[in-house]
C-alpha cells in the first residue's frame, strides 16, 4: 500500500512529494527556493499535519544538499523584522502547522556542492523519539516562479 | 402633444447631463491608496556616502531624476529580504507591462561585513532589471536608516553565522531625492501595483 503514494508522486511530477514513514506526521505542499548567490541560504516551506491523536515534537531537520538545516521564524512587529531560531516545535494532535514566506521557514545553509534551481533535495524531519518523515523538494528559482511569491 | 414631447426632451436632456456629471465625477475622483502611506510633505534626504555595486561612491545625487524604492536588508537573509525583493521585482514587471512609470529598486545592505559590492552585484542581478545594491560603513548606514526611522541591529551568532534584525518597510523616494511615501510590511504585489502609479503621479 505504501507504493501507491510514491507512484502517484512520480506520475504527478510535482515539485514536492512526501513519503510519510510513520503515518502520524504528514508533509504537504513542500517547496524550496535555491540560494540566490553561492553563500546565501536556501529556504524551504511546507505544511505539517499531525494526523495522530497525540502531540508531536519535532526536534531536528536534515537536508541531503545542505550541511545545516535550521528552523527559523520571521517576526514582523511594528514594521520591524527579526528572525529567531526554533529549536523544538510542538504540533498538537490533529493540528496543522504552516511554514510560509514571512513566517516560519526552514533555512538551508552550507551546500555540500554547488546547487541551483532544478536540483532535487531530500528533507528529513525527526520527531518524537526516533521517528522521521521525508519530503522531496526541487529547488526553485525565485523570479521564475512568481506564482508562489511570498505573501501572507 | 407638443408639450408632452417638450417634457420628454427636457427629461432626456436632464438625464444626459446627470449621466455626464456622474461619469466626470468618477473620472476625476482620486483612487484610494491600498497600502502606502503618503507623507504629508516630502522630506529631503540626509547627505550620505555609501558604495554601489562597483565599489564607487553612492551619494544622494545618485537618487535625483528617478523614482526609487529603498529596502534595508542583507543577502544572508533567507526569508523576508528575498521575498520582499521578489515582490518588488514582480510589481515592477507588472508596471512595465501596463506601461506605467518604473521605480528603480535599491537594496541597502545592513550587513557590510558579508555584503561586499561584488556580492551585492551578484545577488541583485538575480532579481532582474532595475534592481541594485548599495552598502557602506555602519555609521553611514545608521545615518541614512535613522533618517527614515529604520532600525537595524546585528543579532548574536557564532562566527559568520548571524542574522541582522531590521525594519521591513519599503520607502519611496521621489526624483528630487526626497522621502515621499512608505509601504509597511508585509508587502503585497497587488497593492504595490495599485499604489505606485498613484504616488508617482503626485
Amino acid at each position: 500500500m505504501r507504493i501507491l503514494p510514491l507512484l502517484l508522486c512520480s506520475l504527478a511530477a510535482l515539485g514536492a512529494c512526501t513519503q510519510d514513514k510513520s503515518g502520524e506526521l504528514r508533509i504537504v505542499d513542500a517547496f524550496a527556493y535555491a540560494p540566490i548567490t553561492e553563500n546565501s541560504p536556501a529556504v524551504a516551506y511546507f505544511t505539517l499535519h499531525n494526523d495522530s491523536n497525540a502531540d508531536i515534537t519535532i526536534h531536528a531537520f536534515k537536508s541531503r544538499l545542505f550541511a545545516r538545516a535550521e528552523m527559523h521564524e520571521t517576526l514582523i512587529e511594528n514594521g520591524q523584522s527579526s528572525m529567531s531560531p526554533v529549536t523544538e516545535l510542538r504540533i498538537e494532535a490533529g493540528k496543522t502547522l504552516h511554514l510560509q514566506p514571512g513566517g516560519m521557514h526552514l533555512m538551508l545553509m552550507q551546500a555540500h556542492l554547488s546547487v541551483s534551481a532544478g536540483n532535487p533535495d531530500t528533507l528529513t524531519i525527526a520527531y518524537n523519539t526516533n521517528q522521521t518523515v521525508v519530503a522531496e523538494v526541487t529547488l526553485r528559482d525565485r523570479l521564475a516562479d512568481p506564482a508562489s511569491v511570498g505573501e501572507r | 402633444m407638443t408639450s408632452a414631447r417638450h417634457l420628454l426632451a427636457g427629461f432626456l436632456v436632464l438625464l444626459g447631463l446627470a449621466g455626464a456629471a456622474w461619469f466626470f465625477s468618477q473620472a476625476v475622483q482620486p483612487k484610494p491608496l491600498s497600502q502606502a502611506t503618503l507623507l504629508p510633505e516630502s522630506r529631503p534626504l540626509v547627505d550620505f556616502e555609501l558604495l554601489d555595486e562597483q565599489g564607487s561612491p553612492f551619494r544622494k545625487p545618485a537618487l535625483l531624476g528617478n523614482w526609487h524604492l529603498l529596502f534595508f536588508g542583507f543577502t544572508h537573509c533567507p526569508d523576508i529580504c528575498p521575498a520582499t525583493l521578489q515582490q518588488l521585482a514582480i510589481a515592477r514587471q507588472r508596471l512595465e507591462t501596463q506601461g506605467s512609470a518604473l521605480p528603480d529598486i535599491i537594496l541597502v545592505s545592513v550587513d557590510p561585513d558579508r555584503d561586499s559590492p561584488a556580492v551585492l552585484a551578484s545577488y541583485t542581478k538575480r532579481f532582474g532589471d532595475g534592481i541594485r545594491g548599495v552598502t557602506g560603513s555602519l555609521p553611514e548606514l545608521r545615518k541614512l536608516a535613522g533618517s527614515f526611522g529604520v532600525y537595524f541591529e546585528k543579532a548574536p551568532g557564532i562566527d559568520d553565522n548571524y542574522s541582522v534584525n531590521h525594519s521591513a518597510v519599503v520607502l519611496l523616494i521621489n526624483p528630487q531625492a526626497e522621502f515621499h511615501a512608505l509601504f509597511s510590511a508585509p508587502q503585497n504585489i497587488d497593492n504595490l501595483v495599485n499604489d505606485l502609479p498613484l504616488l508617482m503621479r503626485q
